[in-house]
């Protein structure tokens, strides 16, 4: 399968985010991880990308972060750790949803299995 | 950006983080070149100071983790600083993802303080000289406003010259004062700090708030001895003016030992070069 890139993640990048998030609290880095990790190595996002999208999130209100107590080892600059509210578990139920309608409806269309 | 410079930039990664040995000449130009990547996607953004250091800080910390993973994986800085930078994008691209982040209340705010603030990496004496010289125009239209409103509702005499006099005291003193106390209190917050020229000294420091004490009695003396042209009024305003000054001398220590480490480094980031 081919990887999918930044472009094609426009649109979703934020409901994608609140889904890790549900796994619980993480700073930017684990989240890349975690969807990598999750979407089997074939997510290829520019990490910076990550912050404008987090930074729109959290003004939505929808997670909410806290600055780390300590530089993490001797690794420089803190970090934010990133926490879902319940504002963004009820935005990504219905993100959920409106996906499943989305795969569905395409799914039919395109003849390709849901 | 000069030797000096680079010092002081050194030194203040300790403000920011970094590592207790940043120090020495690779690691502190690895850490240079990856503050030049975040600033380049960061400053173009218009967006207030507070939010764009949240958003320096976030994203250094960010690309420094993953050049220490690059790091362990290719054992070459450069190498890992060419990698870091691919996975973490575009620089431009990145500048305008970040601003379309920026809430609108957030943009205008970041506007005002475009034409009041500070324009980093603007010099603390230019600043003051060109706030000083808005103050005097603003005042200066008021003053002109109020005055000619006067005269045409009361015709020219000397009670209307008595009543205008503390405007015109105003005119002269308010923006002196400002640049005066603006000039004492950033000498006051680089000794502190001991950048910008200035070495730590908190002898130094307390002269400075003496300074500050004494620029108010001053100034405040001077203003009501103008204004109101009474020897005895003068004196009777010495004990207030001093107490007014040990009270803002205090303040501005407080400031500058509050939020002075910000502004610091509010300064060094945005003298960074980034053509090089």
């Amino acid at each position: 399968m081919q990887p999918i890139h930044g472009d094609k993640l426009r649109g979703h990048l934020e409901m994608l985010i609140l889904a890790t998030l549900e796994e619980g609290q993480a700073h930017g880095l684990e989240i890349i991880r975690r969807l990598e990790s999750c979407g089997c190595g074939l997510l290829r996002l520019k990490e910076g990308s990550l912050y404008p999208a987090l930074y729109r999130l959290e003004e939505a209100g929808e997670i909410a972060a806290i600055w780390e107590k300590e530089p993490h080892g001797r690794r420089g600059a803190r970090r934010r750790i990133y926490r879902l509210t319940p504002k963004g578990r009820r935005k990504l139920a219905r993100g959920r949803e409106e996906w499943q309608t989305f795969v569905v409806t395409l799914g039919g269309i395109l003849g390709a299995p849901a | 950006m000069s030797e000096r410079l680079e010092q002081q930039l050194q030194e203040l990664l300790g403000m920011v983080g970094g590592e207790q040995d940043a120090a020495a000449g690779e690691a502190a130009q690895t850490r240079l070149a990856q503050m030049k990547i975040v600033e380049r996607a960061v400053r173009p953004v218009l967006a207030t100071s507070g939010r764009k250091r949240k958003m320096r800080e976030e994203l250094l910390a960010h690309l420094t983790e993953i050049y220490h993973q690059e790091q362990s994986r290719l054992h070459d800085p450069v190498a890992a600083t060419e990698e870091a930078g691919r996975r973490f994008g575009d620089p431009v691209e990145l500048a305008g993802e970040l601003q379309s982040a920026v809430p609108f209340y957030d943009r205008m705010e970041a506007l005002l303080d475009r034409w009041f603030g500070r324009r980093a990496p603007e010099s603390a004496l230019r600043y003051l000289l060109r706030v000083t010289a808005q103050i005097y125009c603003a005042l200066f239209i008021v003053t002109a406003l109020a005055f000619a409103l006067c005269v045409d509702k009361l015709g020219w005499n000397t009670s209307l010259w008595i009543a205008m006099r503390p405007i015109f005291a105003i005119h002269v003193f308010l923006p002196v004062a400002f640049f005066l106390l603006g000039l004492l209190y950033f000498e006051t917050r680089n000794t502190m700090f001991g950048v910008f020229g200035q070495r730590k000294s908190r002898w130094k420091v307390l002269l400075f708030q003496a300074c500050f004490v004494i620029a108010i009695v001053v100034l405040g003396c001077s203003f009501t001895l103008i204004s109101e042209r009474s020897l005895q009024r003068t004196e009777q305003m010495l004990i207030p003016y001093f107490a007014i000054g040990i009270v803002s001398a205090i303040g501005a220590l407080l400031v500058a030992r509050f939020n002075g480490s910000n502004e610091i480094r509010d300064a060094m980031w945005a003298r960074l070069n980034l053509e090089t």
